[in-house]
């Protein structure tokens, strides 16, 4: 695309991504959460798609570091709520650091979902902008 | 005080004549969730109370708080049932996209007529 | 709490297998995850699984009822006989086709375990997305018109079934199972709100059950897919929704004489023969054949008995063997002729034969097959109801035999022949689905007692919800 677009889209993503990973963060807080996080931070990875193309956006955002960035995240996901079970122990201390106001590690559950959601919204913008 | 539930039924029938009347096979994605999103109102509205709370506890409303507040539960409800419909969403999309590539055309009589 | 392990495997090996493109991690997780899942039900039967904690009317759990244990072991004992049948038959961008397997088997354990009825619903979708996306997964012309049929009604369905729950919390302010169960059999006369619900939840589970009215969909999906995928959603598809539809009705204490569904089940039981007559494409012929078997079960679990929804349970695990049989078979015989056209096929091959011989006479009911002690037991119980049932019944029964003998005789005994050869690997799971066939023939006792603890579970009603409340 045009040199503008592409300068202003370099420029403005960055914030964009910052104001998702607000979001994803401040799950237990403020309404949001991991999915809604997750579309946003996805939303500014279109952008960069649409600005720089599919072969230009792949030098950073690649599909296969996605995927396995999403099986990564699911397996954190999988461990987190199969560990209330096992490691009974070593989650209470995990809790005592994560424990924001009263929300156990729902931060840590928010954080892996958010990046699933995030790897695969982009898989699929991949997809459809691929010929 | 009913008006709502004749809006949900409005969206409803909005969305089946999408699906039902309309040629274009992206119109009918776009019914598919019209009537998702009915759904959705329905929900929200089942959880409302006349003149309810805000349902968070303080130190000073947790003695009254579990009669007035309006019920928490019909939104998670719904924010789950989104992730759901754009799951679907996206893939009606990409089989549309490759339903394209074959006959070049978007109308659902042609869809018809794929396998001869 | 051993329970979670099956569904985190599928999970983990559908994310896996994604990521690092190799089939041979779908493959491990499906065989460990039953594995697993008999062995977590030898430990736990009848156990209760609050997740996290939080006590039953307010979280999720999960019951190990004996009616869920049979669904689940017979879902995945049907996928493993799949997933053997289908490491020669699909070749091409298998990753994507075991991923999509892994997320089918978990909504299907995710469905038959649940005790929270939203539950239920996100593993259903969990389901029916996963299998939009195997009907399309050739993407030749057939699959992606069958595919795009399947979707719109099938998301059409599903957001029935969600005002069907939104109305029930409605009206009762739980989700917990066995909380809905005890605020609705305080009443005495439901109120007809409560039937509307029940009749909106039960419509939108016929529909993905391909039962009467919404039967459309199944022939266009299963005739462009894979033959495994073909064997899995005839024999599982209408498992699962008739388990929830049962499970609907076991809640509301409906579980009795509803001519209903009686009449629902004649009504399918004859357009699934009358069309299958005429279809010239095999797989099409055994799709309405498989909507005509569903049929059976239907009127089976319309008369609300003891015998009869143990005749059902019978047939649905019956039919699952025989429509897994027969779609391996037949596709082994269409993967290697290439077409699919009756008239265009024939086989000499002496393993098919007898193989396809033995599942066409288990889905007619000829003695010493499983097929036959089912359909006994449902012509027993039709009889008591009202003999021109069992008249009804023996009429269908006479048009499966007229186009399944087509059918065979169209493949195998037409006069020019060719020799074709199939691969072992493709053996192996026909061999044991006709080994079951004659074994379950020859000493039916064993079918018969887990089908009758397993349609126990349906007429304890107030054990069920002091297991879980109490």
């Amino acid at each position: 695309m045009d040199m503008i677009v592409r300068t202003v889209a370099k420029g403005i993503v960055p914030f964009i991504w910052i104001y998702g990973a607000y979001i994803i963060l401040h799950g237990h807080i403020t309404p949001g959460g991991s999915f809604s996080g997750g579309v946003i931070v996805a939303a500014g990875a279109v952008l960069l798609i649409i600005a720089y193309g599919t072969k230009g956006a792949e030098k950073s955002l690649h599909e296969d570091n996605l995927h396995l960035l999403e099986a990564l995240a699911g397996a954190v996901l999988v461990f987190l709520l199969l560990s209330e079970m096992f490691f009974r122990d070593y989650v209470t201390v995990l809790m005592g650091y994560f424990d924001i106001v009263s929300a156990g590690y729902v931060l840590l559950l928010n954080v892996a979902g958010g990046v699933m959601v995030l790897a695969a919204l982009i898989t699929i913008a991949y997809m459809f902008t691929r010929r | 005080m009913y008006i709502v539930y004749l809006f949900v039924a409005a969206l409803m029938g909005i969305g089946i004549y999408a699906v039902v009347m309309k040629d274009n096979i992206l119109k009918k994605v776009i019914g598919l969730g019209i009537i998702g999103h009915g759904v959705h109102v329905l929900l929200v509205n089942i959880g409302h109370v006349e003149g309810g709370l805000i349902p968070i506890i303080t130190s000073e409303n947790i003695a009254y708080l579990g009669m007035h507040s309006v019920d928490p539960i019909p939104q998670a409800l719904v924010l789950t049932s989104i992730v759901i419909d754009f799951g679907i969403t996206v893939l009606a999309l990409s089989i549309i996209v490759m339903i394209y590539k074959h006959i070049h055309s978007l109308s659902s009589k042609d869809v018809g007529k794929m396998k001869g | 709490m051993l329970i979670v392990i099956p569904i985190a495997i599928l999970l983990m090996g559908a994310l896996f297998t994604l990521a690092f493109r190799n089939d041979k991690i779908g493959i491990t997780a499906l065989i460990a995850s039953f594995i697993s899942l008999i062995y977590v039900f030898w430990s736990e039967a009848g156990a209760v699984f609050a997740f996290s904690g939080w006590e039953p009317p307010f979280g999720i759990v999960w019951v190990l009822d004996s009616f869920s244990i049979f669904m689940s072991l017979l879902v995945m004992g049907i996928t493993s006989l799949i997933v053997i049948y289908s490491v020669r038959y699909i070749k091409k961008r298998s990753h994507r086709y075991y991923a999509l397997i892994c997320l089918i088997s978990m909504g299907m354990i995710g469905v038959s375990l649940t005790g929270d009825i939203f539950n239920m619903y996100v593993f259903f979708e969990i389901l029916s997305i996963a299998s939009y996306g195997l009907v399309a997964f050739f993407s030749d012309r057939h699959a992606l018109e069958g595919a795009f049929k399947y979707l719109i009604m099938g998301s059409f369905a599903s957001s029935f079934i969600l005002i069907g729950i939104a109305l029930l919390y409605g009206l009762t302010g739980t989700l917990n199972m066995a909380d809905i169960a005890s605020n609705v059999s305080v009443m005495s006369h439901l109120p007809p709100i409560y039937m509307a619900t029940l009749g909106i939840i039960i419509g939108g589970f016929c529909l993905k059950a391909a039962i009467f009215p919404f039967h459309a969909w199944k022939p266009d999906a299963i005739e462009g897919t894979p033959s495994p995928i073909g064997a899995l959603f005839a024999a599982t598809s209408s498992a699962i929704g008739l388990y929830c539809i049962m499970r609907v009705l076991f809640l509301f204490g409906l579980i009795q004489l509803n001519w209903i569904l009686i009449a629902i089940g004649v009504i399918t039981m004859f357009v699934g023969a009358f069309l299958a007559f005429m279809q010239k494409n095999i797989t099409r012929l055994l799709a309405y054949s498989s909507i005509s078997q569903v049929g059976y079960i239907v009127v089976a679990y319309g008369i609300g008995n003891l015998p009869a929804i143990t005749a059902g349970t019978y047939q649905i695990l019956n039919n699952a063997l025989i429509e897994a049989l027969l779609f391996m078979a037949f596709g082994a015989a269409i993967h290697v002729a290439g077409s699919e056209i009756l008239g265009k096929v024939s086989v000499k091959n002496d393993f098919l034969l007898i193989s396809c011989l033995i599942g066409i006479l288990a889905l007619i009911g000829i003695p010493l097959t499983n097929g036959f002690v089912s359909k006994w037991l449902i012509y027993m119980v039709t009889w008591t109801v009202n003999p021109i049932l069992t008249v009804l019944t023996l009429v269908i029964t006479g048009f499966t035999m007229a186009y399944s003998l087509k059918l065979f005789s169209s493949v195998f005994l037409s006069p020019d022949k060719k020799t074709i050869d199939i691969p072992m690997s493709m053996k192996i799971p026909i061999i044991i689905a006709v080994v079951f066939c004659i074994m379950m023939g020859i000493l039916p006792q064993g079918g018969y007692v887990v089908s009758e603890i397993a349609s126990k579970a349906l007429f304890e009603l107030p054990k069920y919800i002091g297991l879980v409340l109490g």
